[in-house]
């Protein structure tokens, strides 16, 4: 296989990350359990945790090489969610419950599985409410593909509106759960609630700090959301390339057709300008986090994504349909991708909200 | 075009129709016979198998309605062009399944134009009825677009054909009886030369049939190994070494399918539904905005393709029509599918492509039942259309080949 994209972030993380990828089985039904032990004892949950949490405080970047690395083999495992959505969410809290909580996630020992209904780039769902300690909705589409211990979500205070972060045991749980398998393979929850108590130490954050570490949770996963897809979209192009080089049709390979060359040179072109993008906001954005900038690269990668799914489906003619086919799980990785976090509706809200509201002002 | 235009060239006009009346008939008549069950899988877009169609395939037949594209001699209505485009249209606009295309489309007009007799008479009442399956053995793991290069070998043997090799992408091989395949009798001269058209019932020993799951987690597609699998010779269409023609008489019939253009219109139907019951609870918005602008060049270019479609029939009937134009209608029928397919997953997808399959589904069939959740499971399947029946890059060769003429 030819060497074609670029990591964004090259380096030890992006290797480790890659040959643990590389190892695993491949195919749709592949159990993706034992990849997610691997790395939870590499330590992964605790890359972005502070040092003082028990982490590796390391850089965005840094945990960048890790999601592109297995974007690049359509890993159905929610390393995202797990391992920067909710590690942010609990860094946010002064509280000692999720202190501890984030020093057992940075060891490994917790996995907590994060949602966001009410982020402002991405309005996902009507979130549960709370009145007193009684807590009832549905805490939608948790990722359940592999193992967690938490729940840490957005809910409302009923009696003021005000957000607040709540945490549940999964134990409290199991009997209210509905799971779904997902385009990209990967299994997600909707879990139920109706008037189920919740102590005050379960009520992590409330108020602007909560609304603050929400967005801020969201932004990041968005931003990371983007580095996955790009990393699909770059072993996409390496895949059909080397599926044009070998698939001989005609008496020749595909490869020396110019239509079908010319197509992949579009989706080269595209991969190239999302992977600048998107390299060059994971570094500003460790740094000053801007909103908008987040939403633009978002709604940007969001349709090179999808192109380029396409493009490798239609390149691959009938593989392209087989979920047996890594371009074809790619493809459905880079869709699914450009989903979580905020599709490109939600952006072009936001977008045109904060465009709306600036030309009032001024 | 005037549907009007279509009538002046009846294959079987014998006496003016009333329009009018037969559209009223057909209304009629589908309303009050095609079970509400099949009615909502259609609706609600889910996928079709061998009992839906087979059961509407039989109704209709009651009737003699069993194929519209076939002349009266073998059971066909012998309706005009305008009469079968009507059927087409009030098929689609009331969630009736299409006519199932293996056996009454494909399969069918290849046994009246190349069968024997006693193949008409022992194949073709049991396609009308819907008491046989068919499914089409052509791909196969080095033969796609370039079909003339499969390898899937059959050696006369007595009054025998024995058949070794595999078969890739059958559609509906899991629920067929017979298998019409194309196979390779003879290596010598031009490839095309070679190939045979064989009727394989699946139930033959030394067949196995594997299903290959796809993206959009529908089972419709298998792959077909044949180990010294026997077929009488009575079972071969045309002449040994004259499956290429068969082959390319079909597929001119497939780029020209009528039914196409209705069921496009009718999805446009339904995502303008569902844009506008958004429309009516959450407000006007800039992405729902844009959806319709979407929405209404797909409306549009539906309306082209309707055009494109009526002069294509009109000119196939007088031998005037262009493999440029057949071409370009699949090419653009097919890519106006996707279009339409894409705008109703972005329009649901946020909250069904994480749900696409309930790990345990409702006992009640809920969850089959809801059409977004099926719109995904489409958008997913219409990738294929670009790439099966001939896919948008040989469309291209095809079209370029005859404008340049080179």
């Amino acid at each position: 296989m030819r060497t074609i994209a670029t990591p964004l972030f090259a380096g030890d993380l992006h290797h480790t990350a890659l040959r643990l990828a590389q190892a695993q089985p491949s195919g749709a039904s592949a159990d993706a359990t034992a990849a997610w032990r691997h790395m939870l004892e590499l330590g992964w949950q605790g890359v972005l945790v502070d040092e003082e949490s028990g982490g590796a405080g390391a850089e965005l970047a840094d945990f960048a090489a890790i999601v592109e690395a297995l974007a690049t083999r359509a890993l159905s495992v929610p390393i995202i969610e797990r391992c920067a959505v909710a590690p942010a969410l609990l860094g946010a809290c002064d509280g000692a419950v999720a202190r501890a909580l984030l020093e057992r996630v940075a060891r490994g020992d917790a996995s907590v599985a994060p949602v966001l209904h009410t982020a402002p780039q991405h309005p996902a769902a009507q979130p549960p409410t709370v009145r007193g300690d009684r807590l009832s909705g549905t805490v939608a589409a948790v990722d359940w593909t592999v193992p967690a211990t938490h729940v840490v979500f957005d809910a409302l205070e009923n009696t003021s509106d005000a957000p607040l972060l709540v945490l549940l045991d999964v134990a409290e749980l199991s009997s209210h759960l509905r799971c779904y398998v997902g385009i990209d393979g990967r299994t997600s929850a909707d879990i139920e609630v109706a008037e189920l108590r919740v102590d005050a130490p379960q009520l992590l954050l409330r108020g602007a700090p909560a609304a603050r570490a929400i967005a801020r949770a969201q932004q990041l996963g968005s931003m990371l959301g983007c580095v996955a897809t790009v990393g699909a979209c770059g072993a996409m192009i390496e895949q059909t390339v080397e599926h044009l080089s070998t698939r001989v049709q005609f008496g020749s390979p595909l490869a020396t057709f110019q239509a079908l060359r010319h197509r992949v040179v579009d989706m080269y072109v595209a991969y190239e300008s999302a992977r600048g993008l998107v390299r060059d906001q994971v570094l500003a954005h460790a740094h000053a986090p801007d909103p908008r900038q987040v939403a633009l690269t978002r709604f940007y990668v969001q349709g090179v994504g999808r192109s380029l799914a396409d493009a490798t489906i239609q390149l691959h003619g009938g593989m392209g349909m087989s979920q047996e086919t890594l371009a074809a799980r790619l493809a459905m990785h880079a869709l699914m991708s450009a989903l979580r976090y905020g599709d490109r509706s939600d952006c072009l809200e936001w977008l045109v909200s904060g465009v709306v509201e600036e030309v009032a002002a001024a | 075009m005037d549907l009007s235009a279509l009538q002046a060239i009846a294959p079987d006009a014998a006496t003016p129709v009333d329009y009018d009346a037969f559209r009223g008939e057909l209304v009629d008549y589908m309303q009050a016979h095609c079970p509400s069950a099949i009615r909502e899988i259609v609706r609600t877009n889910q996928k079709l198998g061998r009992r839906e169609w087979s059961e509407w395939q039989r109704i209709l037949n009651t009737r003699g309605w069993g194929a519209p594209n076939w002349p009266r001699e073998y059971g066909g209505t012998g309706w005009d062009l305008r009469q079968r485009y009507i059927f087409e249209e009030v098929s689609a606009q009331l969630d009736c399944p299409p006519l199932y295309h293996h056996g009454i489309g494909h399969i069918g007009p290849v046994i009246m134009h190349f069968g024997t007799p006693e193949q008409k008479a022992r194949f073709l009442p049991r396609i009308l009825d819907g008491s046989d399956w068919w499914c089409q053995g052509y791909s196969e793991p080095e033969a796609g677009s370039d079909l003339a290069s499969l390898k899937t070998r059959a050696v006369a043997d007595g009054d025998d054909y024995v058949i070794n090799g595999q078969k890739m992408w059958t559609s509906h091989a899991q629920e067929a009886d017979l298998m019409y395949t194309l196979v390779r009798t003879s290596a010598e001269g031009r490839k095309q030369a070679g190939i045979t058209l064989l009727v394989v019932p699946l139930a033959t020993p030394g067949i196995e049939v594997r299903p290959i799951p796809t993206i959009d987690g529908w089972h419709h597609v298998n792959e077909v190994f044949l180990n010294d699998v026997r077929v009488p010779v009575a079972n071969r269409i045309g002449e040994e070494g004259g499956g290429w023609t068969c082959a390319k008489f079909l597929l001119d019939r497939e780029r020209l399918s009528p039914a196409t253009v209705p069921r496009l219109a009718r999805q446009l139907e339904q995502v303008e539904e569902m844009l506008r019951a958004r429309l009516r609870d959450e407000g006007a918005s800039p992405s729902l905005h844009g959806m319709l602008e979407r929405l209404f060049l797909a409306q549009a270019s539906a309306r082209g393709a309707r055009e494109m479609l009526l002069s294509a029939i009109q000119e196939e009937m007088v031998g005037t029509l262009r493999s440029a134009k057949s071409s370009a209608l699949k090419l653009h029928c097919s890519e106006l599918a996707q279009d339409i397919s894409t705008l109703a997953f972005d329009a649901c997808a946020a909250r069904y492509a994480p749900r696409l399959r309930p790990v345990v589904p409702a006992a009640d069939g809920a969850d089959e039942r809801d059409p977004q959740r099926q719109l995904v499971h489409t958008y997913l399947f219409f990738r294929s259309r670009t790439i099966a029946g001939g896919t948008s890059e040989v469309q291209k060769n095809v079209i370029a080949r005859e404008l340049f003429e080179a």
